[in-house]
């Protein structure tokens, strides 16, 4: 985590997608007013797609302390069918207070008008200080040398279908590999890919802690999922 | 060390898949699945019996067993006997791991609907006591029969009372009060509650996991647990912060009594 001086926004990559019939709604909670009740301090999302091109940024409501907002309204005229977003709440410390807010809030995604699978944010990824200017560091940590493994702690063989999303924290054109599938993603882009049949999947990558969500599929139903 | 649970649900049945593995791939050598269940003023430890494979347990929880709990531990954990009585909860494993050990919890329903989630109840959670807080409604579905499941395990086999309240930050006023148990699946529905969206949910003097599931109008079912307050606050002030919250909370709260 940032370890200046400085106080910071920090915010998960949370996945829209509006492909497939697909509608993405994110559930924020208002983290300023809620935690230290100060009212109408701002939060920004930030719209990109998968090579992290921002593509809109929207200024959310605040009229309750949690609120939502459908993704798939913010999004209609753009042919991109799914990316990734983030969060970042105005800050407005007390001098010399230090405040570091994580936004780790929930996003559910409806499949073709079914319940709505809710999912919490999955890894923080990037930060911003009180001036919207970005931390420059890392907030995942990565290895020159060495790989990690994440291996899931389920059986997906049940499944028809499994997909992963997963977005690269980390400023390296990071190597991926999901059971024989190898891959690249530059830094802080993300991408959504279906994963072989199998039961278990490993990860490998140089980054510290790699953790996919995931979209399972069966029958007629489907399901989010943390890795 | 974690344990392990279902949820004691009119619709659903629980189904735990519980790895073999750490996060980091490393196998779990010799070790066996374990209930607790409260007997008299006992917790009586038995080996769980349930299908499994080189990689996973998989236990689709019985009607009775569904208010037990679970863990992993050297097979030979029960000795001779096959079960063991302990006086009161502690760390029965070793599991030497980076991450959390987690297994998936499933629930489905008659129509084969599910949902699940990567669930764990950790030890240090059921050692101590305390408050839990956390917003209410961004875990609801709209035109879905939404419930908030508060699982709590406590290290004494006792099943004792303890209040909750759902608090309306905006107005500073009570809207609901229940009294949940310990060891239990205890469940409060919150349809036909008005403006959650300036809501907290606030367990007083016991800890345990707020599990959300939607269910019932549309297809498909939806479950996902709430934060604790302090992964959103990242800075050395985050127990100040959180801390400061909650005794606006009960502020709030103790205007009821």
């Amino acid at each position: 985590m940032p370890n200046d001086n400085k106080s910071y926004s920090v915010s998960d990559a949370f996945c829209w997608r509006k492909d497939n019939g697909f509608v993405t709604n994110f559930r924020y909670t208002d983290l300023v007013n809620y935690f230290i009740n100060i009212k109408n301090v701002s939060i920004k999302l930030v719209l990109a797609n998968h090579k992290n091109i921002v593509l809109d940024t929207i200024k959310l409501n605040q009229n309750y302390i949690c609120d939502d907002i459908c993704i798939n309204d913010q999004i209609k005229k753009l042919q991109d069918c799914s990316g990734h977003f983030f969060i970042f709440h105005e800050l407005k410390p007390k001098k010399n207070e230090k405040l570091i807010i994580r936004n780790s809030c929930h996003t559910s995604y409806s499949l073709q008008g079914s319940t709505p699978s809710v999912v919490h944010g999955n890894l923080p990824v990037l930060a911003e200080d009180s001036f919207s200017k970005p931390y420059p560091n890392n907030i995942i940590q990565h290895s020159k040398f060495r790989n990690y493994i994440y291996q899931i702690q389920n059986n997906f063989s049940s499944f028809d279908k499994v997909e992963a999303f997963i977005f690269n924290p980390t400023d390296i054109n990071l190597k991926i590999e999901i059971n024989n599938i190898l891959f690249y993603l530059q830094p802080y882009t993300s991408k959504i890919l279906q994963l072989p049949k199998a039961s278990i999947y490993k990860i490998k990558s140089k980054c510290l802690y790699l953790r996919p969500i995931l979209f399972v599929y069966k029958d007629n139903n489907f399901d989010v999922m943390h890795a | 060390m974690n344990f392990f649970f279902g949820l004691n649900l009119d619709n659903c049945h629980s189904l735990l898949t519980i790895p073999k593995f750490t996060n980091e791939g490393n196998l779990i050598k010799q070790n066996s699945l374990f209930k607790l269940m409260i007997k008299k003023d006992y917790w009586l430890i038995k080996k769980q019996y349930c299908d499994e494979d080189e990689n996973f347990f998989y236990l689709d929880i019985s009607v009775e067993d569904i208010e037990n709990f679970f863990f992993l531990c050297k097979e030979d954990f029960c000795g001779s006997k096959g079960e063991k009585k302990i006086n009161e909860l502690s760390s029965f494993n070793n599991i030497k791991t980076n991450f959390t050990f987690r297994a998936n919890l499933r629930i489905y329903n008659k129509n084969k609907e599910y949902t699940s989630y990567q669930s764990d109840y950790p030890l240090d959670m059921v050692k101590r006591t305390g408050d839990i807080l956390t917003t209410v409604s961004s875990l609801l579905n709209q035109d879905q029969d939404n419930l908030l499941v508060f699982k709590q395990i406590y290290f004494l086999p006792v099943k004792k009372p303890f209040s909750v309240y759902l608090v309306n930050l905006q107005t500073e006023k009570v809207v609901v009060k229940r009294t949940f148990y310990t060891n239990s699946t205890n469940i409060l529905n919150l349809n036909h509650i008005k403006d959650l969206k300036n809501c907290c949910f606030f367990s007083d003097g016991f800890l345990g996991l707020p599990i959300f599931v939607s269910y019932g109008q549309k297809k498909g079912l939806s479950m996902e647990h709430s934060h604790p307050p302090h992964l959103y606050i990242l800075s050395d002030n985050k127990y100040k912060v959180v801390s400061a919250l909650k005794e606006k909370v009960k502020k709030i709260v103790s205007q009821l009594h």
